[in-house]
Parts: structure tokens; C-alpha cells; sequence
């Protein structure tokens, strides 16, 4: 009798464990995404007037993808390479968050930044269309 | 006995009209079951999306704004400093070419 009492006790202990195992996950999941994307977003927010000098200036374009690279990657000096590697590395996992966060994909993430991007784009900065091509978006254009 | 036998087949097809009729001639109405078109669903997903991503860019706005300010400013300056270039060397150069 009492070895059935305690095995009970044991199971329903570590019910009780594996219930607050599963809570404190499901709590403790989204807050540390959370503080991900803000140390994600802190880091766009250090890059940001870099790269838009990079934009403006003709070295750093928006691809079709959804990510920057160098127009000339010849030419290209360390620092824009360098600032064009963290930015997609940063991206990439932006991109992965809102994707599960919205039971989506990378790619499709990356094709909504890329349009948002196209939009946004000032007249002069150089995009990358699908032909893999760069372009020079016109003034026209910019202003729409 | 012969009358009945007869009659038998008769009265059965009397009695599969009578069971038949009302269900053949009563109105139908069908309703085609509702159908969540995939279409839909991408569409929903690229507003989520879309605004989760301007959520997150907000301050790219933010920081522009004082940008956009700054570039638009050399003309307002220029225009100023006609009248007054003591403190602009730029419009010092452009007033004494």
C-alpha cells in the first residue's frame, strides 16, 4: 500500500515538474526572443547611418533578396564589406524570428523587407533587381 | 388470386412514386461548404509580415526625418545668407564669386 502511495506521489511529482518545466518555457520563450530581436534592432540602430552613407554615396545597394551588397564588389573597400557582412548576418536572423513568429518562411520575410526596402530607397541609390542587375533609382521614381 | 398477382407490381410502383415523388420534386437548396482560399491566407501573412517589419525599421524613420531636414536646409541657408553672409562661408563664396 504505502510503495503504491509513494510511487503515486513520484508520478504526480514529477507531473507537477514537467507541468512547470512547460510553463516556465512557454513564459521564458518569448521574452528571450524578445530581448533578441531588441539587441537585433540596437545593432540595425548602430549600423543604420553607415550603411545609408554607403547607399547614398553608390558602394552598398538592396538586392531583390532582401539583403545589401556591395554594387562593385572589386572596388568595395574592408569597412563596406565589413558593414555589408553584419548587416546580412542580422537579417538573416531578423528575418528567422518574424518567420516563426508568423509560421512563415525565411525567404518570404526577406521578399517583404526587399520590397519595403525598393520603396524606401532614395533617388541615386543602387537596387538589384531580379535580372541581377543593379539600377540606379530615379528621382521619379523615388518620389512615387 | 391471378388479380392480385396483378395488381402486385402496380401498387409497388404506386408506392415508389408516392415515396420518391415528394423527394424528387421538393426544392434544394445546396450550399457549396465555404472554402479559405490559400490566396487569402498569403495575403494575411504579407500584411503580418509587412507590419512586423515596419514595426521593427520604425526608427529608420525617426533617424531620416532629421536627415531629410538637414538636406533641405542648404537651400533655406542659401537663401538666407543673400541678405547675411558674415556667418556662412559658403554663401560668403557665393556672394563674392
Amino acid at each position: 500500500m504505502s510503495m503504491t502511495t509513494t510511487t503515486m506521489t513520484r508520478r504526480s511529482f514529477s507531473a507537477t515538474l514537467l507541468a512547470a518545466a512547460l510553463l516556465l518555457a512557454s513564459i521564458t520563450a518569448p521574452a528571450a526572443a524578445a530581448s533578441r530581436e531588441d539587441e537585433l534592432k540596437e545593432r540595425f540602430k548602430q549600423r543604420d547611418g553607415q550603411l545609408r552613407s554607403l547607399k547614398q554615396a553608390g558602394t552598398v545597394g538592396e538586392t531583390y533578396e532582401g539583403y545589401v551588397e556591395s554594387v562593385d564588389q572589386k572596388a568595395a573597400d574592408k569597412d563596406a564589406a565589413k558593414v555589408v557582412e553584419e548587416e546580412n548576418t542580422d537579417r538573416r536572423e531578423l528575418y528567422d524570428l518574424i518567420a516563426k513568429k508568423e509560421g512563415t518562411t525565411r525567404e518570404m520575410v526577406a521578399e517583404r523587407n526587399a520590397k519595403r526596402a525598393f520603396d524606401r530607397a532614395k533617388a541615386g541609390e543602387y537596387l538589384k533587381g531580379a535580372d541581377g542587375k543593379w539600377k540606379k533609382k530615379e528621382a521619379a521614381a523615388a518620389n512615387k | 388470386m391471378n388479380i392480385a398477382r396483378r395488381i402486385e407490381p402496380v401498387v409497388a410502383v404506386i408506392g415508389l412514386a408516392l415515396i420518391i415523388g415528394p423527394a424528387a420534386c421538393s426544392p434544394r437548396v445546396r450550399v457549396d461548404p465555404i472554402e479559405v482560399k490559400p490566396i487569402h491566407i498569403v495575403h494575411d501573412i504579407n500584411i503580418r509580415v509587412d507590419k512586423q517589419l515596419e514595426d521593427f525599421f520604425a526608427f529608420q524613420d525617426k533617424s531620416a526625418t532629421p536627415a531629410a531636414a538637414t538636406t533641405t536646409q542648404p537651400a533655406t541657408a542659401q537663401t538666407a545668407s543673400s541678405s547675411n553672409t558674415a556667418g556662412d562661408p559658403n554663401g560668403a563664396q557665393g556672394a563674392k564669386p
